[in-house]
């Protein structure tokens, strides 16, 4: 009888996301609703004003690092050079599913089947295919997080690790809720400078990371701020703390953004100390109840919370978590037999509680039907509540 | 002396029976049908009137409304965005001082003769001034012209006022000539009446106005009755295609829809080439994407305004956008498909939907035609230094074959918008947030402790 294996594991995964690209390539030329992500146009957009020596920023809704704009030059090539960004990304996305397969490969001693199985929630999974051949650029990033980790949990490379963590810092900015979890893991095995309670955290070994990290990220946003200037530290960073995200998505904070935005006067609302609870948990927290115990279980949860208490969230975010699904369900008892209907019960939970938003959104968005107050408003709770139901669950599966 | 044309157009075969009465002091006519059209123009120099001298730093202001209730007008032309449309310019503007009292000036002299106020942020800059545009035609206050009791001027929404410093102010007003004119002398005002038809000698081209010319004033000598014949060559046509423009519902992403009925390339023997135009000016709570949304087969030829493609309408000053397609094939395609998308709105308590209200886009033939040098010989052209919309854009040589909207067509775009207050949405999300984080906390906890008792089971195991 055939059974997979993980050489036709990837090779399914580079054909699907082959068709899916062509497929993408279909429906953009003959259907009204098209299948690029605007988001690529953007990129693409901002490439061009780079070929010609001039800046990204330029093109209006450009928010990223100048470095994604440089990678998408070769867009402007010409017409057969227009599908340039997809097809980096969708390689992106297949090394970012590959050092997947070799994490949990090399460290977890799982069987064949399951790393089959579990890499294909990566490698197979029709959202993931779907976000990098459309054009979201979240791969490249995945990348970076990944060759990260890869570097920091199975060669031991300290440098090389806290290089890629600095560059995923510098191409956006959340990744840096990995620091302290990873300060605390290089804590466990490394020589203290001060022999003292919780000064003994401070090691060699985990110094060096940050200050590697740190020169990354600094020399990186040097090299920028000298070529763009201001508009780059705007665009790139501030924009993304100041700005009130008013139109509809998943976010809890996301209605209560729309009313604020409409009111002229300044007030205080949940949405100014959104950051407390999202970095308390997510920057605290986890990195102090995981980071030691299961580093990569630890980003996992970290970053589903981070998402779920973020004040934007769209289906493009999920991707930053779901690199690290296949890892944490090795280490999950969801996947058990004992606890498989709990496992399935959170997943339909996840799915339920994101379709109900959706529906709402979609009334909204192209049927043009109000449902900001009786439906997004209560529908983006629940999948708020649902998520945080679903983040507890987790933490308490951990073998 | 304040200046008054005014000029009938008969736009039937005759003036038999029409004129009631001429002399020397008076001019009645009774038209035979509501189909006739009379423009006044005022003419008010500075050195009789400066009615807008206290304002020193305008160095012009145009105002151009229409309801787009004349579209049969062949010799008139007021042929601009349904609604107010005004233009303005300032003096060498030295400081920001200067600029903040020029800003100052203008929403003064703007609210003195609209009823709407149009602040500093609400203009946007077109070619070479400033532009505000509102889709809703309104009367203008003539007051402040201080005509001079003109018993000619009458109530309209079709006008067009140019003024310029060390000048004066030109005032133009359409209206139906019904069901009887009659014009006396005045005394502050020099009167020049014209009752014209078109000649049967004319062509679209080359228009022979037939009729008669009165002056009443008291400056007048002897003679005041002249029998008139001359020719006008029109920059603004008629293209025979009848158009419709709807919004095709599509959520927050409303299509704009215009569908042509028969093919009417300008015909014209003065014609050399054409290329189809699309001017609108649109309403804040529209945004165009450039990047994205310029119809098929368009080529986007200027796009003034807000360029802000995300944030609600509440948060843009500027009025809306100016913009211009040009399509490259002369001929007009089966329909246009122009995408918006809608601005989130106002929440509002009293209604689930906002209604935006939007003109008809303007769509034309511009042409280059032989013997350009007549379009601004005639004494109805409208191409003025500022404003116009789109004729500013274009060279002298260009006469504009429109294509009229049928009386369906309706720029109506419905938006929802939040029916609810701050207040409780605000304190719904801090119920759930504070919630959630409850349940995540206690769950770390649950995990940490569970974790510390396996470790503490594992060490009695062991010892």
């Amino acid at each position: 009888m055939f059974s997979l294996n993980i050489y036709h594991v990837l090779l399914l995964s580079v054909a699907l996301r082959i068709g899916f690209f062509i497929f993408g390539l279909y429906q953009d030329k003959y259907m009204t609703v098209k299948y690029t992500d605007i988001d690529y146009l953007v990129f693409s957009d901002a490439a061009s004003y780079v070929q010609y020596g001039q800046s990204p920023y330029q093109r209006e809704t450009y928010r990223y690092t100048p470095l994604l704009a440089w990678m998408l030059v070769p867009n402007g090539w010409g017409e057969n050079w227009y599908s340039f960004g997809k097809a980096l990304f969708m390689a992106s996305d297949l090394v970012t599913g590959y050092i997947i397969v070799k994490l949990l490969s090399g460290s977890n001693k799982l069987s064949s089947n399951k790393v089959v199985v579990l890499s294909s929630i990566w490698l197979l999974n029709p959202m993931v295919i779907t976000i990098s051949t459309r054009g979201s650029s979240e791969s490249v990033l995945t990348v970076m997080i990944m060759a990260s980790i890869y570097y920091l949990v199975q060669k031991k490379n300290i440098v090389f690790s806290a290089f890629w963590l600095g560059l995923a810092v510098h191409f956006k900015l959340y990744p840096i809720i990995y620091l302290p979890s990873i300060m605390l893991y290089l804590a466990r095995d490394g020589i203290p400078f001060i022999n003292l309670p919780i000064l003994k955290l401070v090691t060699t070994r985990n110094i060096s990371f940050l200050f590697v990290t740190v020169f990354t990220i600094a020399g990186l946003n040097f090299v920028m701020y000298q070529i763009y200037g201001y508009e780059f530290i705007h665009h790139s960073y501030i924009y993304h703390f100041i700005r009130l995200d008013h139109r509809h998505n998943f976010s809890v904070y996301n209605i209560a953004l729309y009313y604020k935005s409409a009111i002229s006067e300044q007030v205080q609302n949940i949405e100014n100390f959104a950051f407390i609870p999202q970095f308390l948990i997510s920057a605290v927290a986890m990195p102090l109840a995981f980071a030691q115990r299961d580093l990569i279980s630890c980003f996992f949860l970290q970053t589903l919370s981070f998402v779920t208490f973020n004040k934007v969230m769209t289906s493009q975010y999920f991707i930053w978590f779901l690199i690290f699904l296949p890892h944490f369900l090795s280490k999950s008892n969801l996947v058990t037999k004992n606890h498989a209907v709990r496992g399935v019960f959170t997943l339909l939970l996840w799915i339920a509680s994101q379709a109900t938003w959706l529906y709402f959104a979609y009334h909204l968005e192209f049927l043009g039907v109000n449902t900001f107050d009786n439906g997004l408003l209560y529908s983006s709770i629940f999948f708020f509540l649902s998520n945080c139901w679903i983040i507890g669950q987790f933490t308490i599966s951990l073998q | 002396m304040i200046r008054q044309r005014t000029t009938i157009f008969n736009p039937t075969k005759t003036h038999d029976d029409i004129v009631q009465n001429i002399d020397k002091s008076s001019f009645s006519i009774k038209p035979s049908t509501d189909k006739f059209l009379i423009e006044n123009k005022f003419t008010i120099p500075v050195s009789v009137s400066d009615p807008f001298g206290k304002y020193k730093r305008i160095e012009s202001l145009r105002i151009q409304t229409t309801d787009d209730s004349f579209k049969e007008d062949t010799i008139f032309n007021y042929r601009f965005s349904s609604g107010v449309n005004i233009y303005v310019v300032p003096k060498t503007v030295e400081s920001n001082e200067d600029r903040e009292e020029f800003y100052q000036e203008v929403e003064q002299l703007v609210s003195e003769l609209l009823p709407i106020e149009v602040k500093k942020d609400n203009w946007i800059k077109v070619l070479n001034s400033l532009h505000f545009h509102d889709y809703l035609p309104r009367e203008l206050n003539v007051d402040i012209l201080r005509l001079g009791g003109s018993e000619e001027l009458f109530k309209s929404k079709n006008y067009d006022l140019f003024y310029e410093a060390g000048t004066g102010v030109i005032l133009k007003q359409l209206g139906l000539a019904w069901p009887e004119i009659n014009i006396g002398l005045n005394e502050t005002i020099h009167k020049e009446i014209g009752l014209f038809l078109t000649d049967e000698i004319s062509s679209p081209e080359d228009i022979v106005l037939s009729g008669v010319r009165v002056i009443i004033s008291v400056e007048q000598d002897e003679e005041n009755i002249f029998k008139t014949f001359f020719h006008v060559k029109p920059r603004h046509r008629y293209s025979q295609q009848e158009i419709n423009s709807h919004i095709v519902d599509n959520g927050l992403h409303p299509i704009l829809r215009t569908t042509f009925h028969g093919v009417g390339l300008p015909q014209d023997i003065d014609v050399k080439e054409c290329n189809l135009y699309y001017y609108l000016s649109l309403n804040k709570s529209l945004i165009f994407d450039i990047y994205q949304s310029v119809p098929q087969g368009a080529e986007l030829v200027l796009n003034y305004g807000s360029k802000d493609l995300e944030l609600p309408e509440y948060k843009i000053d500027e009025w809306g956008n100016e913009i211009l397609f040009e399509f490259s094939n002369a001929s007009a395609p089966h329909h246009i498909d122009f995408t918006l998308h809608s601005r989130y709105q106002l929440p509002n308590n009293e209604s689930e939907v906002t209604e935006v209200l939007n003109s008809l886009p303007r769509l034309f033939y511009g042409c280059n035609v032989k013997d350009d040098y007549l379009l601004d010989k005639s004494p109805f052209d409208t191409k003025l230094k500022y404003g116009g919309n789109y004729e500013p854009y274009f060279t002298n040589d260009t006469v504009f074959y429109h294509l009229n909207h049928d009386d369906q067509s309706k720029v109506l775009v419905h938006v929802p918008n939040g029916t609810s207050s701050f207040d409780r949405v605000n304190t719904i999300s801090t119920i759930a947030v504070l919630f959630g984080t409850f349940i995540v906390l206690v769950q770390i906890l649950r995990a940490v402790l569970k974790t510390k008792a396996k470790a503490v089971d594992v060490n009695k195991k062991t010892q």
